[in-house]
C-alpha cells in the first residue's frame, strides 16, 4: 500500500538524507547509516489524508525526523553496550540540532515544538530506570503528528494499517505509540 | 517559591532583578513539567547557582529598544536551558565531578543518564521557545546550538595539539561559546522586534563579550582558585585542551612541563606545567586580550541610544574581564 502511493517522495527523502549525511562531520558520515524510513513514511501517509500537500515542508520535516532517528540510534547502541563513548555524546548533540536545523527555515514554528517535545521525551524515557524501554515511540507520534498538522487533517487518521504492515511489525514500541496517539 | 539570592549579589544582576525574577519563576514552572525521575537531578544542575549572564543578555538587548516582554522572559529560559545542556554534556566529556561545588551529574548518576538530563534540556529549551511563533527567535538559538556541538567537536579534535595557533583557538571558542552569547542578544533584539543595525551590533557586542569571557575562564582554569572556582585548577591542561594561556606560553620556546602533563596529567605534573605558563607571562597577555575583545564589544554599543542600558551592557564588559570566577 504505502510503497505504491509514496515511492516517488520516499526516493526523494532518501536521495536528501544521503546527501545531508554526506556533507556531516566525519563522525557521522563515517558511520554508514541506514535507515528505514519508517517515520517518513508515517509523516507522508498521514498527511496524505489531509487537504494540503506542502511539498518542501514534508521534505525537510522528513529529513529533520530521519536525523533525529540517527540520533536516537546511536544513543541506543551507546547504553545498549553500556560502555558510553564521547564521539556518541558529541555525535548526537550534532544530529539534533542539524534537525532542528532543517526545519527552523520554515518559518513554522509547530515543526520545531513537535521535533522539541519528541527530544525532551525521548530523553526521560532514557533516563527511565524501566528497562523495557521503546526509544522510537516519539519519534513516530511526532510523525504522526507532523503529518496530520502539514496535510491539515480534520479529524484522526488511522495509522494502525500503515504500522502493521511495516517492517518493523511486532516490536514493542509500535503498541506504546499507538497507545499514545490515540 | 523564587530564590535569587545567589544572583543577586553578582552586580550585573541587580538592574534587571524584577525580569530575572521572571525567568527563575518560570524555570520553576519549567521543573515542574519536568518527569519525576528526573526533575530532582535537574533541580540540583539548575539551582547550583551561576551567573544568569546569558539570561541578563536577553533581558538587556531586548529593553535597549522595545523593552521585555513575555517572548524575552522565554527567550531567556531557553538560552539558559541550552547553556546548562551544554554544561551538563561538557562535564560528561570533562568527566568532571563538580561543578560550582556540586557534584556532577555524571559523577552522581553516570555517563548516561546524565547525557539523557543533557538532551532533555535541549529539547525543552526548544519547545519553550517555539511556542512563541517567531522563527526570529528559533534561528539563533539553532545556529548557537550546531556552534556549540562543533565547538566541542573541535576542542576533543584538537585535544593535546601543541601546534595550534591563536585563530585556531578563536575560530573554536566563537562555536563553543561566543555563539550562545551571540545568540542571546539577537533573541533579545528580536523578541523586542528590532532588526537591522541595531540588532547587529547587539549580536556583535554579545560575540566579543563571549570571547573574552571564554578567555578569561581559560586563565582562571590555570590562574584561579580552587574554592572560589568551584572546580578544580588545571583541568583544561588534565583533559589536552589547549588554551590560549597555553598557546602564547609555547609560541617561541618548548616546554618539556606542558608535554609531559598532557602526556601523563599526574598532579605534579600539571603543577609543573601550571607554573611555566605563569612564568611565561602568558597569563598576562592572555588578560589583555580578552580586555581587547572587551573594548570592541564596548565599541560596538556606542550608537545605543538607551543610555542606561548601553551603560549595565558596558559594565557587563568589565564584570567579565574583573571577576574570579
Amino acid at each position: 500500500m504505502t510503497k505504491s502511493l509514496f515511492d516517488d517522495q520516499l526516493k526523494t527523502v532518501a536521495d536528501e538524507f544521503s546527501k545531508v549525511l554526506n556533507n556531516m562531520i566525519p563522525l557521522v558520515s563515517d558511520m554508514d547509516y541506514r535507515s528505514d524510513f519508517l517515520l517518513s513514511k508515517i509523516l507522508y501517509f498521514t498527511s496524505n489524508f489531509g487537504k494540503a500537500s506542502p511539498k518542501r515542508s514534508l521534505i525537510k520535516t522528513a529529513l529533520a525526523l530521519e536525523i533525529l532517528k540517527v540520533a536516537i540510534d546511536i544513543g541506543s547502541i551507546s547504553q545498549n553496550e553500556d560502555s558510553f563513548s564521547d564521539d556518541r555524546l558529541l555525535s548526537t548533540d550534532y544530529l539534533f540540532a542539524e534537525a532542528i536545523g532543517q526545519v527552523v527555515g520554515l518559518n513554522k514554528p509547530f515543526i520545531v515544538s513537535i521535533l522539541a517535545k519528541s527530544i525532551a521525551n525521548t530523553a526521560a524515557n532514557r533516563a527511565s530506570d524501566n528497562d523495557d524501554n521503546p526509544y522510537l515511540e516519539h519519534l513516530i507520534v511526532a510523525s504522526y503528528e507532523l503529518g496530520t498538522r502539514l496535510g491539515e487533517c480534520d479529524g484522526e487518521v488511522d495509522i494502525s494499517e500503515l504500522l502493521s504492515v511495516s517492517e518493523l511489525r511486532g516490536k514493542k514500541y509500535i503498541k506504546r505509540s499507538m497507545e499514545l496517539i490515540y | 517559591m523564587v530564590k535569587i539570592g545567589k544572583l543577586v549579589n553578582y552586580p550585573i544582576s541587580r538592574p534587571v532583578r524584577v525580569e530575572l525574577t521572571k525567568v527563575e519563576r518560570r524555570l520553576d514552572e519549567f521543573i515542574e513539567d519536568v518527569p519525576a525521575h528526573l526533575r530532582d537531578k535537574i533541580k540540583q544542575i539548575m539551582k547550583a547557582g551561576g551567573k544568569r549572564l546569558r539570561p541578563i543578555l536577553v533581558i538587556l538587548s531586548s529593553a535597549s529598544s522595545g523593552g521585555v516582554n513575555a517572548k524575552t522572559i522565554d527567550g531567556a529560559v531557553a538560552v539558559e536551558l541550552i547553556h546548562l545542556a551544554s554544561l551538563i554534556h561538557d562535564d560528561i566529556l570533562d568527566n568532571a565531578s563538580s561543578r560550582r561545588s556540586v557534584r556532577t551529574l555524571n559523577y552522581t548518576y553516570g555517563h548516561n543518564y546524565a547525557t539523557a538530563c543533557g538532551d532533555y534540556l535541549f529539547g525543552y529549551a526548544f519547545d519553550v521557545l517555539s511556542r512563541h511563533d517567531d522563527s526570529d527567535l528559533l534561528k539563533p538559538l539553532t545556529e548557537a546550538s550546531m556552534a556549540l556541538s562543533i565547538g566541542e567537536i573541535m576542542e576533543r579534535d584538537m585535544a593535546g595539539d601543541l601546534h595550534q595557533n591563536r585563530k585556531d583557538y578563536y575560530e573554536r571558542i566563537d562555536k563553543k561559546t561566543a555563539a550562545l552569547f551571540s545568540a542571546a542578544c539577537k533573541i533579545g533584539a528580536a523578541a523586542s522586534g528590532q532588526n537591522g543595525d541595531g540588532k547587529a551590533n547587539l549580536s556583535s557586542y554579545g560575540h566579543c563579550l563571549g570571547m573574552a569571557f571564554q578567555i578569561y575562564d581559560d586563565v582562571l582554569d590555570i590562574n584561579g582558585e580552587e574554592e572560589i572556582l568551584g572546580k578544580p585548577v588545571g583541568n583544561d591542561i588534565k583533559e589536552g585542551i589547549v588554551t590560549l594561556p597555553v598557546i602564547l606560553a609555547v609560541k617561541d620556546q618548548v616546554s618539556n612541563e606542558i608535554k609531559e602533563a598532557i602526556v601523563d596529567p599526574n598532579d605534579n605534573n600539571i603543577i609543573r606545567a601550571i607554573d611555566f605558563i605563569k612564568e611565561s607571562g602568558s597569563i598576562i597577555d592572555s588578560k589583555e586580550i580578552a580586555k581587547e575583545f572587551i573594548n570592541k564589544a564596548k565599541k560596538s554599543i556606542m550608537n545605543l541610544s538607551n543610555k542606561k542600558i548601553q551603560g549595565e551592557l558596558l559594565s557587563i564588559g568589565d564584570f567579565v574581564i574583573d571577576r574570579y570566577h
